[in-house]
């Protein structure tokens, strides 16, 4: 990237100020990383499964997962530390680190008492001690548990820590408040891509086996969408929205189905100490392993209702084989990918 | 008219007064020889008076013998006195007057009285007694102020009416000054009428040298102003402080005229991060340093950004910086003090000035409206923001905060009787700032946005008393109002203070004896706040945090409304005992300061509760001492110590971003040094101090912090370092300064953890600047800086936040690197000229004339993986004007 400065005319003069020229396009992937990691559910509450999966890739590719080992991490942040999570979270082997598995995929049972441990519940005191602080939740008023990933790589270990967001119900809520809240609150449902364009031309997922052609040096626009959420309930939509209820609309809450797109959900906001409703924002972070994007993040907010996402993306001029990944994440942690294997001629 | 200081001559408690111990002896004449033996009885003195020693004799220090011839009446009185032999005019005289009241029993003859003649010798014997001098001497020495040149023949009047001339020497006398503060005046042929004042001491001796310009030509303007500069050793109240007036500091490169800004360029004073303005003194915090104008408390010096000071520089008559170890007088806080003395309204006719340069413009007016009525009032506005809109579509703001400003100040001064003055006055100020960098990725978007407002209403009483005593009092109020919105993609943080400040200074200070000289005084203050926080709950961030910059905020968000009282009422005394001919003062003080921090939420209150308030009431005894001895008129030492404590900030006591039950911070500070005086105007003054922290609030390091202890009190400090200034007055056509600081803070936040760098620590801070007088109304000035960079946690490795795909940097030893040592030459270019009966300046200031690209923030890319630096404010030249009349 240009160095990047901001200039000012002051007396015939002219003076800048600049920012340093470091190499800070995270989209072009030129060595294994973790692009992302899925849970699914993407909310549950203590004792709840979570099955996870992670994205795991490099310069050539997907690249197969099978030494990844996973943790719950039981270390709570303490307050001095800036970071989401506690720093022993990412040290391999640290006796905060429980593990739940070994693979690309791992499953675990969220421990009972995270809710107390990352959550709005009184914390376990220690011996001697008084009950400490609860937590506080987030803007979307999640608590989360740390999952620490560890994968080995061909450059060293990839360190990984993945926010599973818990059902823990609501911290300062007045008893109806916490009442009107837990019945309206829908649990957390993955984004997913529905379909990724380049100038128009929708390119077929990796999963399939295709391979898609681009034109060498020519730049394409791309455009991710994601499938479209209701703003309001309507029953038999598909979607259990904030303000239906099982007994008014069966079909859609009998077996609650959330949106993969940018979902309406309550929330307790702090400043008026209501209940209210808010929308996810969907933020898109885009990949390749080769060529060059306009940015490396694109998105909405939860005042945006379009479903779709665009950015540029310039081949690279020289033919050849590459890998595009877009990965999708909602505002309370959901996350999902998708992977497109691509022919530069 | 403009004093550098008087000096007052050692303790001469002696006087010398002579009295009279005469003695007489008569001597009667022996009775013939051969007559018929008769009863002759002699006459007998029986009422003898004492005659007054002649005090124009006294100088020579002897006595005398006068032999007098005294006819006595057959009634026994004196008829005649005759002087046979004469021992001088004034002796005769006296012992004349004396002999003719003698009484005697007259003289007998077979027992009959009859008249005789006698002769009489009277003896005044000379002795020294000592009795106490009640009045005060005044010596000294005129001279010209550019050559330093004794002067002859300038009158030196005192509003007694005694008055004198000086001698080719350029020296005058002037004995038994009556007690108190008295005006003096000095004219001449070739010299206006100037004036000042000095205060009088029983049994001392003032001895001062005064520096006058004499008038360079005909013209009589009356509108001239002449100067006067008092430049013997003044006597210094505080033992470390630098002082600078204000016609000096406007022109120091790099201030811009702006009078308070040469405070930066002080030794014990860190260079500020850029876009702070904040002072860091002797590596303490900013918040911990206090700031007041003609003894009000402010809550800052400079605007956002350290472009300008809050107050008009026409305003200021003097600037004084005191890094550490001040006396009693001043409280509650930890760090040092900067006293802005406010010029004194007593100005004839009407005065003002209008200046305007790239930043900023500003206007001032100080008038006599009535015969003892004076008024003034100043105004400045900031426009820097609208000049770089109008020619770059740049995001200038995007790393330097680009400030809106603006401040004013109002003053009316009625003197009630001479030498006691009423005066109401106000200050107001206000600053904006706004950044914001948009990302089409909105959970990557931030902004920010900060007001800072004060106001102060305040009424001065003051009077000088005749004994050269000074009472005070100087009640005060307002308002200080600070809001912070920031916004870092979907985490917002809001911080709003609304502050109002109730202050109330009265002091007396004089001699209680001759040895002795007092200040007895109370300062009060009352903070009621109310706050608003929320959002992140680790932003804003703190002093110990370690994070990189542009880094996002915890995404753990809060909320807390809370009301808080701060009051204190510390009476505190002070003496300045001087011993050994006012070579040795030693002056200790005391201030006992009962707190009161009161919070209305001592825990968050459960839903539908009401809150459960706290009081904390805390009592300390501040003892301060200092120490200052003269081992000649050249050569001093100092040494001081003193106990100092601050109360919390309102913002801290939080339930739940804070701890509603914070204590009070402590330290302890010592110094010593030394003041050599090379020459008249070239001194050299070296400090070396040492201070002590305690009770520090610091984040909660535990992973299950106790509710409403988000804060835990187990921070201690220490900082030490030394200073050295070496300073030249100005003298013919060039004064200036080199001034370096060498020191080290630290901090420790908890005791199982190590000591820390501070995060203000700068080691190396040098300065050297000068400024040249052309001729012609030229003068060039420039100054070049060095400082350390401040510390930073470097980043040693990353982890990457798969939820938000973002990476999250690793951390090595707290505070262990350093951005990268910042160096810069300014210079300064101005030109005076008249415009009628006016004066005009244009100047051009130049900042960093090499362009040398200072780091001044450590950044990394978005994986950590590469370090650089933001590289800000390059050479940026500002070009003013001022017109004053």
């Amino acid at each position: 990237m240009v160095k990047r400065c901001v200039a000012w005319v002051s007396v015939g003069a002219v003076v800048v100020a600049c920012a340093p020229s470091l190499n800070d396009t995270v989209s072009l992937v030129t060595a294994p990383r973790i692009l992302a990691v899925q849970s699914i559910p993407a909310e549950a509450p203590p004792k709840g499964k979570l099955n996870l999966t992670a994205l795991v890739v490099d310069e050539n590719g997907p690249i197969a997962a099978d030494a990844i080992h996973w943790d719950f991490c039981t270390a709570r942040n303490p307050l001095a530390n800036l970071g989401p999570v506690n720093p022993a979270c990412q040290e391999d082997g640290n006796s905060a680190l429980v593990p739940i598995g070994v693979g690309p995929k791992a499953a675990g049972d969220i421990p009972d008492i995270a809710c107390r441990q990352y959550g709005p519940e009184v914390p376990e005191p220690k011996a001697n001690e008084t009950p400490g602080r609860p937590v506080d939740p987030d803007t979307t008023g999640g608590y989360y548990q740390p999952v620490s990933v560890f994968a080995p790589s061909s450059s060293g270990q990839l360190v990984g820590i993945f926010l599973a967001r818990l059902s823990c119900g609501v911290s300062g809520a007045s008893p109806t408040q916490s009442a009107d809240y837990n019945s309206r609150y829908r649990i957390n449902e993955n984004p997913q891509v529905t379909s990724l364009t380049a100038s128009g031309k929708p390119l077929d997922l990796d999963t399939t086996g295709k391979t898609n052609a681009v034109a060498a040096g020519q730049k394409l626009q791309l455009q991710v969408a994601w499938p479209v959420c209701p703003v309001v309930d309507v029953c038999g939509d598909g979607v259990c929205g904030p303000d239906e209820t099982k007994t008014e609309c069966p079909k859609d809450c009998t077996n609650p189905q959330g949106c993969a797109g940018a979902e309406r959900y309550v929330n307790f906001d702090l400043s008026s100490a209501t209940v209210v409703d808010e929308r996810e924002g969907i933020h898109v972070s885009w990949f390749a392993t080769g060529g060059s994007f306009d940015l490396d993040r694109t998105g909405t907010d939860g005042s945006d209702t379009d479903t779709n996402s665009t950015n540029g993306w310039q081949p690279p001029s020289q033919s050849g084989p590459l890998h595009m990944w877009v990965v999708l994440h909602d505002d309370r942690g959901g996350v999902g990918w998708a992977g497109y294997a691509l022919n530069v001629q | 008219m403009s004093r550098a200081g008087r000096a007052l001559s050692a303790a001469a408690a002696l006087a010398l007064a002579t009295t009279t111990a005469a003695r007489a002896y008569a001597q009667a004449q022996p009775a013939a020889e051969g007559a018929p033996q008769r009863t002759i009885v002699p006459p007998k003195l029986v009422h003898f008076v004492e005659a007054e020693f002649p005090p124009s004799e006294a100088a020579a220090g002897k006595g005398a013998t006068v032999l007098l011839q005294i006819a006595i009446s057959a009634t026994g009185a004196v008829a005649d006195v005759k002087v046979l032999e004469t021992a001088g005019a004034a002796f005769d005289t006296a012992a004349v007057a004396a002999a003719k009241q003698f009484v005697f029993e007259p003289a007998l003859v077979d027992g009959k009285p009859i008249p005789v003649k006698i002769t009489y010798k009277y003896v005044f014997t000379f002795t020294e007694k000592m009795v106490k001098k009640t009045t005060g001497d005044f010596e000294g020495t005129i001279r010209d102020r550019a050559t330093k040149r004794p002067m002859q023949d300038v009158r030196v009047a005192l509003d007694t009416g005694q008055t004198t001339v000086t001698d080719p020497d350029g020296k005058f006398k002037i004995l038994d000054v009556p007690v108190g503060e008295h005006t003096v005046t000095l004219s001449g042929e070739h010299l206006a009428t100037v004036g000042t004042t000095e205060v009088f001491e029983a049994a001392k001796r003032i001895d001062a040298t005064y520096e006058v310009e004499p008038k360079k030509d005909k013209s009589n303007n009356p509108d001239e102003e002449e100067e006067i500069v008092v430049t013997a050793p003044r006597i210094k109240k505080q033992v470390v402080s630098t002082q600078v007036a204000a016609e000096q500091a406007t022109r120091v490169p790099g201030t811009q005229g702006d009078v308070l800004k040469v405070v930066e360029n002080l030794p014990g004073v860190a260079r500020s991060a850029v876009g702070s303005g904040a002072l860091v003194v002797w590596g303490s915090a900013p918040n911990e340093t206090r700031v007041y104008v003609d003894g009000i408390r402010v809550p800052r010096l400079y605007h956002d950004g350290g472009y300008r000071s809050i107050m008009s520089s026409d305003f200021v008559k003097s600037v004084e910086l005191i890094p550490g170890g001040y006396g009693a007088g001043y409280g509650r806080g930890l760090g040092g003090i900067v006293t802005v003395a406010m010029r004194p309204l007593d100005e004839e006719g009407i005065h003002g000035s209008v200046a305007a340069d790239t930043i900023d413009a500003s206007a001032s007016v100080r008038a006599k409206v009535a015969d003892r009525l004076h008024v003034a009032i100043a105004a400045r506005k900031s426009y820097l923001d609208t000049v770089l809109s109008a020619v770059t579509s740049e995001n200038v703001g995007e790393y330097v905060p680009i400030p809106r400003y603006w401040d004013g100040q109002a003053r009316v001064a009625y003197e009630l009787a001479q030498h006691e003055t009423l005066e109401i006055g106000g200050l107001i100020s206000s600053d904006r700032t706004t950044r914001s960098l948009p990302n089409a990725d909105p959970s990557l978007a931030t902004s920010q946005t900060t007001g800072t407002d004060f106001n102060r209403i305040y009424v001065r009483y003051e009077k000088h008393l005749a004994d050269g005593a000074i009472a005070e009092v100087i009640p005060s109020f307002g308002t200080d109002t600070t809001t912070l919105v920031n916004q870092y993609g979907n985490t917002p943080t809001e911080l709003s203070n609304t502050t109002n400040i109730y202050g109330l200074r009265a002091d007396w200070r004089g001699p209680v004896a001759t040895f002795l000289r007092a200040t007895v005084g109370v300062d009060a203050e009352m903070l009621l706040s109310n706050l608003h926080r929320s959002g992140s709950i680790g932003a804003p961030p703190r002093e110990g945090d370690i994070y990189v910059f542009g880094e996002p905020p915890p995404p753990q968000i809060n909320e807390d409304d809370w009301q808080t009282t701060i009051a204190s009422v510390a009476p505190y005394a002070e003496g300045d005992f001087s011993f050994f001919d006012d070579t040795l003062h030693i002056v200790p003080g005391a201030r006992l300061e009962p707190f009161v921090t009161s919070t209305n939420k001592v825990t968050p209150p459960l839903p539908g509760n009401p809150p459960v308030s706290t009081t904390r009431e805390e009592q300390v005894i501040e003892p301060r001492i200092s120490v200052r001895y003269a081992f000649t008129p050249e050569i001093s030492a100092k040494a001081a110590y003193g106990q100092y404590h601050q109360a919390p900030q309102p913002e801290d006591l939080s339930a739940i971003f804070g701890t509603p039950t914070l204590a009070l911070s402590n330290a302890e500070q010592s110094l010593v040094g030394t003041t050599m005086q090379m020459t008249e105007a070239l001194s050299v003054e070296v400090t070396g101090f040492y201070s002590t922290m305690g009770n520090l609030p610091v984040r909660s390091q535990s992973e299950s912090p106790l509710i409403a202890h988000a804060l835990d009190q187990t921070g201690i400090g220490r900082r030490y370092g030394m200073q050295f200034l070496l300073r030249q007055q100005k003298v013919g056509k060039f004064f200036g300064w080199v001034s370096y600081t060498i020191s080290r803070s630290e901090r420790q936040d908890a005791p199982n953890l190590g000591w820390r760098l501070f995060d203000y620590d700068q080691p190396h801070v040098f300065t050297a600047l000068g400024s040249y007088d052309l001729g012609l109304g030229f003068e060039v000035g420039a100054r070049f800086r060095f400082a350390s960079g401040y510390p930073r946690t470097p980043v040693i490795s990353s982890y990457y936040d798969v939820t938000t795909d973002t990476y999250e940097p690793l951390f090595g030893a707290h505070n262990s690197i350093r951005i990268l040592a910042f160096y810069s030459l300014d210079v300064r270019l101005s030109k005076r000229f008249k415009i009628g009966r006016s004066d005009a300046e244009v100047y051009l200031d130049v900042q960093n004339v090499t362009n040398h690209a200072n780091a001044e923030e450590i950044v990394y890319n978005p994986t950590f993986t590469q370090r650089g630096y933001i590289t800000g404010l390059p050479v940026m030249p500002v070009l003013g004007g001022r017109w004053s009349w």
